[in-house]
Parts: structure tokens; C-alpha cells; sequence
């Protein structure tokens, strides 16, 4: 089985979890026999696939030309008429409208949850200030690369990629299959961006299979869009293993007293604002209590705000977005990892958490909850309930042990193995 | 001559109301009236009320010769005169038969033999005077909660005057043995009538199960399998919850009729006659000395007491109540030592067992939470009110603690 596979970020230049999920399907997937051509927009150096062909989509020019494949002349108009179908023209040319949507995601600089992009990388080069036409000029490089390329089917992960998908779908004539990591709904409930969620319909309408992340998303996908629910399958993510081996490292506490962790974007969709209301219940009963929040986003501001009019600044630490090996000693040093998210497709964090034995508290919101069974659940909303099970994980460790024990036996089973297994069975039921 | 010897085990836990750490109870209102109600009112409509009128019914057919056991908590008593005195009054009528039985246990439902062998013997002490005034017997059979037991726990019981004690006939402590004959406690002066599972669970469990080889499951054949323990046992002892009937297997699957049918079916063999368990321990002679070496219950495949302290949640929720109760009995205060009793009952720690609640899983569950950790957190909600209650109780003066050992 031979797949082009097109995504967005590749570990290590990721910005949330869906590079992470890409490196962790398609090592499983590799091992199981697939042969994978991965397209991003642009390679940044340091990227480490050896299990596939990572292609810059830059690189066209250095690919040689297969005979007998159809050439890809009119594209330009070709995808302008798709994009034109799904999102009204004006939008596309209109700068003024692709300025503001600029604007929204400026204040994301860089650190995002999955779904959103990179606005500035590293090396700065290839990824520009504008969303759209970033969109727009991967689904036209994606339309020049096909013909030198040989697959089976094309599997396109999140919305960024769904136009170059549909694209390399209609010019090659085989099959997509898109990959819903997040949707529109999710970063903004019933706000959604028109040309995003158009961009995703367009997507998904086009696929000959939607692989969902979780239970809770496809339920939302065949809620938002049309179509029938014998296409949409869950594929609920994994965890790699590579926390495990660092698993005896004995990690040195800071600060005497509890801590709980938030790490993740500071935005709407994780919900921390509902986390710093509980928080102010919590104080008043355990008084050495520490809350770190680890991130950035547009509402850290509010919430830095939010800390301070209620008191708890003594209470509150934001040591902003953090990344590699960083990740993993806060996760351990934490009582208490807590994603309140108001919407969460997956949230592959809790399971890292559980991998450095932290118990979870999660919304009862998060797709995970689907496969994490040893975790406090909590709706998002309900503050006093969050309040009420944080004070319980802090005054009696015996419930965290047990939480832990069990989520790693949990966890085990949830590799990426039976996730591209599964992944794997979807491929067919389209090539057939 | 050789006995079947039915028991039939009757309890209901007085259940908790959702609790959180913010609320606060100096009426020690912890517990769903509405909830606990409206369960009791389905059981004796699904189960108590059919299967007593079933029970007097056979009782009257065959003359005095079909004859059972009952053991009843005494919580659940309390909860059927509070909500459902018709199905109390049908247990006195089954009392008044003679061909009834009742057993001994504690009050509570409670895990004190394992905790505070005091507090044992006043709750097995309360309930042996309640059985008495409600039924007109004193218990001189002993069952424990869940059919926990071993060697300490023989000692204790033979000390409170039984002369004999249920258990379950696990296949380690019995070894090469058959649960089909009476046994000597090797640990104690009593005398032990052991559970025969399969044919206990046949019933219990897989009576309405299509992937069983054995479905379904009709009077006669299963009266057959009685039949053939002839010459290789005194007695076969078939131990269950009273549930069976009507609740876990529900009415369509035929149970009522397969219990209808059964006395007779067993009785056409004259070699077998009903009997309740003292009147077994009268006909038959004992064996051999038995030693339960470890913990037994009749739950699971180990049958052991890892359903209820299998994890360190209930093994700190049980010392934290455990812990109780010196001051809690010093202060002398009904309400506080009823209140404290009730947060005894073996179901709140069943409700924190992690045991099943794995991905994948299918066993059944029971349990009003959604997850053991909220089982355990509504608990410990209760606990630690229920100790500053406590506390503040005291008024200032040094609260008594239990010392350790």
C-alpha cells in the first residue's frame, strides 16, 4: 500500500500535536508494510523520518518527471474555482478579509493546539505572514509534485491540507481520505470562520473516507457537515512510548506543596478560564497549592488579569510555552495535570501526562475520555465540581496512585499500533 | 437422605447523596432518602414481593417439606419498614411457616470482624435482637458480610455462641474436598456448610446467559445434577443474593417458573429433601476439620476480599472510618453511632473497586458512580464531615483515637 500523506508540521518545528500524531502514525503504519510519501509545506531542518519520504513541497523541481501521468496544466484556475465553490470568490482575492483573518491569528506566535499553523518558524524562510495563501500555495506546489509521485491513495491531515488533497485527488483520480485532528467548531464554537469551515467542508464532502480522532469529533463532523455516517471512522490517537524510558528518572520537587499543571494553548477551546475560577476554591482549602499554566495564546492576557483581580497571583505561575524535554519534567512534577477544555477533539497531553505517572482531571468534553478510563471527569463548566475533585487528588495520594497504576495499563494499550491497524483497515475500504 | 440447603442473602445499603467538599451536614444528612426509596419500592416490586408470595406459595404446596433460609441486613430491614412494610410483612408470614430460617450477620453489612472485633459483636448482637423480635428466632447460624471468612473470623463467630457458619467453597481452601459434606472449623468449636458454587452460580449468574452450553436451564435437568451428587455428598448448599429472583434475572427469562417447578422436581427422588442449614447440621455428621488459611468470599474468580479493600483508596477509607470509632462510641450519641454504622456498609467500598473498570472490559458493573474515583471521592466528602461533626462534638476535649495494633 503506498499512501501520500500531507500534512502540515513534522517534529521537531511542531506547534501543538498534530506533528506529533503524524510522526506517531506513520512510524506504526511504516511497520506495517506502508510505503509513505510525507508532504509538508516546507522542511526546517532537524526533521528525522527514516521510516518514510519526507518531501519539502518546495522541492518539486529537484523530483524527476514519471511518464505517462497527466500534466497538471491549469491548475492555478483549477483550485481558484475549487476554493471559489466552497468559499465565496471575493473572499479568496479579498486582502482586506484574508488581513483580518491574519490578524485573529497573530496573536498565536507560533504555540498552538492542533489545527492552527506556524506563523513564524525557526529559520523563518518559507512559511509566510498569511494563512490563506499559505493554504493556497501548498495546494498548488502538492498539484505540480503528484505526477512524480506513486501512490494509492492521499490522506490529508486537518483542514491546511484538505484543498491540496482535493486537488491531488481530481488530478490523479485516487481516493482521499481526510484526517480530522480539529475542527473550526472546536477553536470557536458557533463563531466559525466561514472560509475554514468551507475550507473543511470541501474537504470532507470530497473524501472517499473521514477519519475522526475521537468518538466525540465524528459525532461534531457529521453534525456540522454532510455526510453519512458509514464514511466517518474513529481512530483514536496513541501515545508513544518515549516517555517510558525515561520513566525511573527521579526528578527533584522545587517547592514543597502540590502542584497543578495546565499545559496548552491559552485560548477559548482549553478552557482555562474555568481552571483559574476553580483554582480560587482551591486555595482557601489547600493553602501551599501551586498552579502552573505552561503556554501562550490569545487570552493570556485576560487570564494573567483574571489571577490578579481575584488574589492568587502568589498561587499562579506562567512560564510560557515550552517545548522538548521541558514537557516532560513539568509533567512530572506535577500532583495533577488538568485539561478543562471546553471542546477537545483528543488531547494526546493527558496521555503524556499518565506516561509521567500524573493523574488526570479531564472535561468531560475531550475525545480522550473515550479511551482514558482512570482520569477525574469533569464537565467544563462546572467549576465547584472541578474545585471539589482538584481538592480530593491534592489530600489523598492514595487516589492518584490508583488513578496512575491504572491509566499506565491503559495507556499501554493506546500505542500507535492499533491506531494504524485501524487506519490501515480504512485504506482499504476506499482502494477497493 | 441427602439435603438441598437453599439461602437466600436480603440487603439493602442506606446509599449517599452526591456530596461534595463544600457541603456540610451537623445533621449528618448524608444519605438519599428519595434515592434509597425509590430502589427499595423497584426491588420489592421486581424481586421481594413475587419471590416471598412464590416462597409461600411453595411452602403451603408441599407441606412443611420445602424448606429455605433467609439472612436479612439490618439496613434493609430498617429501609422496608420505612418504605416498604408489605414486603416486611411477607417475611414475617414466611417466618411464621416454621419452614423458614434466618441467619445471623452483621447489622450493617459491615467489615468490622475484619477492624474492631468489639463493634462486631455489637452489630452482630443488634441484629441477632432484631431477628428475634421481627421473626420470632435467634439466629444460631452465622453468616458474614459477603461470605467473608477464615480461621480468625471462626473464632470470632464461635465465640459469639453459633454453632454454625456459611462460607464459600473455594477451590484452594477445599483442595481435593467436595463442598457437598459438613466440615469442622479447624480453627474453631463450629461447624461449616460450604457454598457449592457451580451449582449456586448456575442459577445466580448464568441462568439467562444464550452463550452458556447449558441454556436454558429447566427444573428437571438442573434437579438431575442434584440428583447425581447422590453418594458423593451429604448436601448441597445453594447460596445466592435474593436478587436472583426477579432483578438480576429478570422475570423473562423464566426464572419464576424454573423456582416454581424445581421442589417438586428435586422431591421425586426420596433420597432428597429440603432442609435449612441447622437442620442439616442436625442430620448430617462432619467429615473432617477444615482450615480457611486466607480471606475467602463468594465474590469473583478469586474469591477473595479484593472487591473491597483491593486498592490503597479503600484500604485509607476503611482505617480513616475504622479510626472513629473509640471517640464516635465515647460520646455516646445515637445519632453520631447510627450515622458512623451506616458509612460501615461494605457497599461504599465496593463502589471504589478499580478492579473491573478497565478499557475492553465487559463485566458487569454495579455501582451509582460513574468511576471508582468518584466513589471514592463522594465518600471521603461524607468522611471527613462526618469526622469534623464528630469533632466539634467533642467540644474542645481531646478527641479518643483508636490505638493501633
Amino acid at each position: 500500500m503506498k499512501v501520500l500523506m500531507l500534512g502540515w508540521e513534522y517534529p521537531p518545528h511542531i506547534t501543538g500535536g498534530l506533528g506529533t500524531a503524524c510522526e506517531g502514525l506513520t512510524m506504526a503504519l511504516a511497520r506495517g508494510g506502508v510505503d509513505i510519501s510525507f508532504v509538508v509545506p516546507a522542511l526546517l531542518g532537524g526533521e528525522r523520518a527514516p521510516h518514510m519520504t519526507l518531501i519539502d513541497s518546495w522541492d518539486e523541481q529537484s523530483m524527476p518527471a514519471r511518464s505517462g501521468v497527466r500534466a497538471a496544466s491549469n491548475v492555478s484556475s483549477h483550485i481558484k474555482t475549487l476554493f471559489g465553490c466552497y468559499a465565496r470568490e471575493e473572499e479568496v482575492e479579498n486582502r482586506l478579509l484574508l488581513g483580518e483573518i491574519e490578524s485573529e491569528l497573530e496573536d498565536e506566535e507560533g504555540e498552538s493546539a492542533e489545527g492552527a499553523i506556524p506563523k513564524k518558524s525557526p529559520k523563518g524562510s518559507r512559511y509566510g505572514g498569511n494563512m490563506m495563501e499559505e493554504v493556497y500555495g501548498f495546494s498548488q506546489r502538492v498539484a505540480q509534485l503528484v505526477g512524480k509521485l506513486d501512490f494509492d491513495l492521499i490522506h490529508a491531515h486537518d483542514w491546511m491540507t484538505y484543498p491540496a488533497g482535493v486537488v491531488a485527488s481530481r488530478l490523479t483520480g485516487k481516493p482521499l481520505v481526510t484526517h480530522v485532528h480539529s475542527l473550526e467548531y472546536d477553536r470557536s464554537g458557533q463563531s466559525v470562520h466561514p472560509t475554514i469551515h468551507g475550507i473543511e467542508r470541501l474537504g470532507i464532502e470530497n473524501s472517499g473516507a473521514v477519519i475522526a480522532v475521537s468518538g466525540y469529533t465524528r459525532s461534531v463532523v457529521i453534525d456540522q457537515h454532510p455526510v453519512e455516517g458509514e464514511r466517518v471512522f474513529v481512530v483514536h490517537n496513541g501515545v508513544s512510548g518515549k516517555y517510558r524510558r525515561s520513566l525511573r528518572k527521579k526528578v527533584e520537587k522545587k517547592q514543597r506543596g502540590k502542584t497543578v499543571l495546565f499545559l496548552g494553548r491559552i485560548t477559548f477551546q482549553k478552557g482555562p478560564d474555568y481552571l483559574v475560577d476553580a483554582a480560587s476554591r482551591v486555595v482557601r482549602h489547600i493553602p501551599d497549592v501551586k498552579f502552573v499554566i505552561a503556554g501562550t495564546g490569545d487570552m493570556l492576557p485576560q487570564l494573567v488579569g483574571r489571577v490578579s483581580d481575584l488574589g492568587l497571583q502568589n498561587h499562579f505561575d506562567f512560564p510560557g510555552f515550552l517545548s522538548g524535554p521541558d514537557v516532560e519534567r513539568m509533567m512530572r512534577q506535577a500532583d495533577l495535570y488538568v485539561m478543562p477544555s471546553v471542546s477537545e477533539p483528543f488531547g494526546i497531553s493527558a496521555l503524556e501526562a499518565i506516561s509521567c505517572d500524573t493523574p488526570c482531571l479531564i472535561s468531560k468534553q475531550s475525545g480522550v475520555g473515550e479511551v482514558l478510563r482512570h482520569a477525574l471527569r469533569v464537565d467544563f463548566w462546572d467549576v465547584n465540581r472541578m474545585a471539589d475533585l482538584m481538592i480530593n487528588a491534592l489530600l489523598y495520594p492514595s487516589m492518584c496512585y490508583e488513578m496512575v497504576r491504572n491509566a499506565s495499563r491503559e495507556a499501554q494499550r493506546l500505542r500507535w499500533g492499533p491506531a494504524a491497524r485501524r487506519t490501515l483497515e480504512v485504506y482499504r475500504s476506499v482502494v477497493s | 437422605m441427602s439435603s438441598v440447603c437453599f439461602y437466600f442473602q436480603v440487603h439493602q445499603p442506606f446509599r449517599l447523596k452526591p456530596f461534595s467538599y463544600f457541603d456540610s451536614s451537623a445533621r449528618l444528612d448524608y444519605f438519599d432518602d428519595q434515592k434509597n426509596g425509590e430502589i427499595a419500592r423497584k426491588v420489592a416490586e421486581k424481586c421481594y414481593i413475587p419471590t416471598n408470595k412464590l416462597m409461600l406459595e411453595l411452602i403451603d404446596r408441599y407441606e412443611g417439606k420445602f424448606r429455605i433460609a433467609y439472612s436479612i441486613t439490618g439496613v434493609a430491614i430498617e429501609q422496608m419498614e420505612r418504605y416498604t412494610p408489605e414486603v416486611l410483612e411477607l417475611f414475617c408470614q414466611l417466618a411464621k411457616t416454621g419452614c423458614v430460617e434466618f441467619l445471623g450477620e452483621t447489622y450493617y453489612h459491615s467489615l468490622a470482624a475484619l477492624y474492631d472485633p468489639a463493634e462486631f459483636k455489637e452489630q452482630v448482637a443488634r441484629h441477632q435482637s432484631i431477628t428475634e423480635a421481627l421473626f420470632g428466632q435467634r439466629p444460631t447460624v452465622f453468616r458474614n458480610t459477603e461470605l467473608i471468612f477464615s480461621d480468625d473470623i471462626a473464632r470470632l463467630v464461635a465465640s459469639l455462641g453459633f454453632k454454625g457458619v456459611v462460607a464459600e467453597g473455594a477451590d484452594d481452601i477445599l483442595g481435593w474436598r467436595s463442598p457437598n459434606f459438613i466440615y469442622d472449623s479447624a480453627a474453631a468449636p463450629i461447624k461449616l456448610l460450604l457454598k457449592n458454587y457451580r451449582l449456586s452460580d448456575d442459577v445466580a449468574f448464568r441462568f439467562s446467559n444464550r452463550d452458556w452450553a447449558e441454556w436454558p436451564l429447566t427444573a428437571d435437568r438442573y434437579a438431575n445434577w442434584i440428583h447425581n451428587v447422590s453418594g458423593n455428598g451429604d448436601t448441597v448448599n445453594l447460596f445466592m443474593d435474593y436478587e436472583t429472583f426477579g432483578e438480576h434475572q429478570w422475570s423473562c427469562t423464566g426464572i419464576f417458573d424454573f423456582m416454581r417447578a424445581l421442589p417438586g422436581m428435586v422431591m421425586q427422588h426420596p433420597d432428597w429433601a429440603f432442609r435449612t442449614p441447622s437442620e442439616v447440621l442436625a442430620s448430617h455428621p462432619t467429615v473432617a476439620p477444615l482450615s480457611f488459611h486466607r480471606l475467602t468470599s463468594w465474590a469473583d474468580m478469586e474469591r477473595d476480599i479484593t472487591a473491597w479493600r483491593g486498592n490503597r483508596m479503600q484500604e485509607q477509607a476503611f482505617d480513616i472510618c475504622y479510626d472513629l470509632g473509640t471517640e464516635v462510641k465515647w460520646q455516646q450519641d445515637g445519632a453520631l453511632l447510627d450515622a458512623w454504622r451506616r458509612l460501615q456498609t461494605s457497599d461504599h467500598f465496593y463502589y471504589m473497586c478499580t478492579k473491573w473498570f478497565a478499557d475492553g472490559d465487559v463485566h458487569a458493573y454495579f455501582s451509582p458512580y460513574a468511576s471508582p474515583y468518584d466513589g471514592f471521592v463522594n465518600y471521603m466528602n461524607v468522611l471527613r464531615d462526618f469526622r469534623e461533626q464528630v469533632v466539634s462534638r467533642a467540644g474542645g476535649r481531646q478527641v479518643k483515637r483508636v490505638v493501633a495494633g
